[in-house]
């Protein structure tokens, strides 16, 4: 049986831990709850360029470049994760799908973008071919981090360096439901289902093509900025639980640690008395 | 048919406004642009300038929008912008400071990116000083 000071080391280094998990329960709660005002602000926003873009595309017949799809040489994939760890399975979930259509998507060559250390070295670890690193704008995203990465990614579809690009990210659900998520940015594909209600008249100013062409940017910037904000509302979503499961657990490891600690205190002056006994016997 | 047009404003960061008013003039990128009830319907890409809201009683409301494009259908004017921000909340003497920053750059700048960034700075600050200088006109029926 281990020594009592042993064990009583032991409750003191776990009760230690709880109160670091605790903490960090409690400062993921309440980030929470800004990331998901962010995220909850940034949705009119998307939404009305979505919608904007779509009929756009469609009634206009306007052509462009982004809306174009071509031969696939090389695949761009951006991947949202976070810098830090202690979030359960947020970052290895995303990292995962993303690896996964990696594999199965990129045609002869794969170009990855990466918004998060955790990203980075998850496939730098897989030497995979990172071209550029995004690094502490995950947990609190802005629309200008947002927007480089947009411009970087419009560049390098326009200039050929990327045929396709496809984002990955967590979506949030609730706060306990986290789903990866993996979207196509480029080329645009309109939906076209049912929502494009024909409308008689449309003036566009200056013509479709050049509106595109300074749209489509926009809107890539709007989508990344999206899902930074979903990424980040999941992260501090996914700690939270992450810290309250440990908390919890470290509360178990206590009391189950207490239990030993009284046994074997209660052994070793059992033990004693018998040795007194014993001695006194002798005699 | 209604007699005042829907003005929404949003940017990326937050819903700015979400009301009816008489008349709204945009700076588009070809220029300025009014829009009244019954407006036919128009996407425009907007340029860097002044945005004014007429509401009930001749009350004018200027605003500063930074890029980005509008959309008119039907007597609701939709205004998608990374920025904008209302007359009030302009700090005119940082936007002052920042106009002579970007002016000091661009006459020794000579690396291409940092005359493109120093314009664009310049033209913001400006916008922001003209926006923030409009006499605020408040509802003289009240």
């Amino acid at each position: 049986m281990a020594s009592t000071r042993a064990i009583r080391r032991r409750i003191k280094s776990v009760g230690g831990t709880q109160q670091i998990t605790r903490a960090m329960n409690l400062v993921a709660a309440s980030k929470l709850q800004r990331a998901r005002q962010k995220l909850e602000s940034a949705r009119p926003f998307y939404q009305e360029t979505r919608r904007v873009i779509e009929s756009l595309a469609a009634l206009s017949g306007a052509e462009s470049p982004f809306l174009r799809g071509r031969p696939v040489r090389t695949s761009g994939f951006v991947v949202i994760a976070a810098d830090r760890g202690l979030c359960g399975g947020y970052n290895v979930n995303v990292c995962k799908l993303a690896g996964r259509l990696i594999n199965e998507k990129s045609g002869e060559s794969e170009s990855i973008v990466t918004v998060g250390s955790k990203s980075r070295d998850y496939f730098r670890r897989r030497r995979k071919n990172i071209v550029r690193t995004f690094q502490g704008i995950s947990e609190t995203p802005f629309y200008e981090d947002a927007a480089e990465i947009g411009h970087l990614l419009t560049d390098s579809f326009e200039s050929g360096e990327m045929d396709e690009i496809y984002l990955v990210y967590t979506e949030f659900k609730s706060v306990v439901s986290h789903v990866p998520r993996a979207i196509k940015l480029l080329p645009v594909e309109p939906d076209g289902g049912g929502e494009t209600r024909p409308q008689a008249l449309m003036n566009y100013e200056p013509n479709p093509e050049e509106l595109l062409a300074l749209l489509i940017p926009k809107y890539v910037n709007t989508v990344i900025y999206g899902a930074m904000a979903e990424a980040s509302a999941c992260e501090q979503g996914a700690r939270m639980t992450g810290m309250d499961a440990a908390t919890k657990n470290s509360r178990k490891l206590i009391a189950a640690l207490t239990l030993e600690y009284n046994r074997a205190r209660q052994g070793a002056i059992t033990q004693e008395i018998n040795e007194i006994v014993g001695g006194a016997n002798a005699l | 048919m209604s007699k005042t047009v829907r003005l929404k404003v949003i940017t990326p960061s937050k819903r700015l406004f979400d009301e009816d008013v008489d008349m709204v003039v945009v700076r588009g990128t070809e220029g300025d642009m009014g829009v009244l009830p019954g407006c036919e319907n128009r996407v425009a890409a907007l340029g860097y300038g002044a945005l004014r809201a007429f509401g009930g009683g001749g009350e004018m409301k200027p605003m500063a929008v930074l890029g980005g494009f509008v959309e008119i259908l039907s007597d609701t004017v939709t205004v998608l912008s990374d920025a904008a921000e209302w007359a009030d909340e302009i700090d005119a003497s940082r936007a002052e400071a920042a106009k002579l920053r970007a002016e000091r750059r661009l006459q020794k700048a000579e690396d291409g990116v940092d005359i493109q960034r120093a314009e664009l700075a310049l033209r913001r600050a400006l916008v922001r000083i003209e926006v923030s200088s409009y006499p605020l006109i408040k509802d003289r029926r009240s």
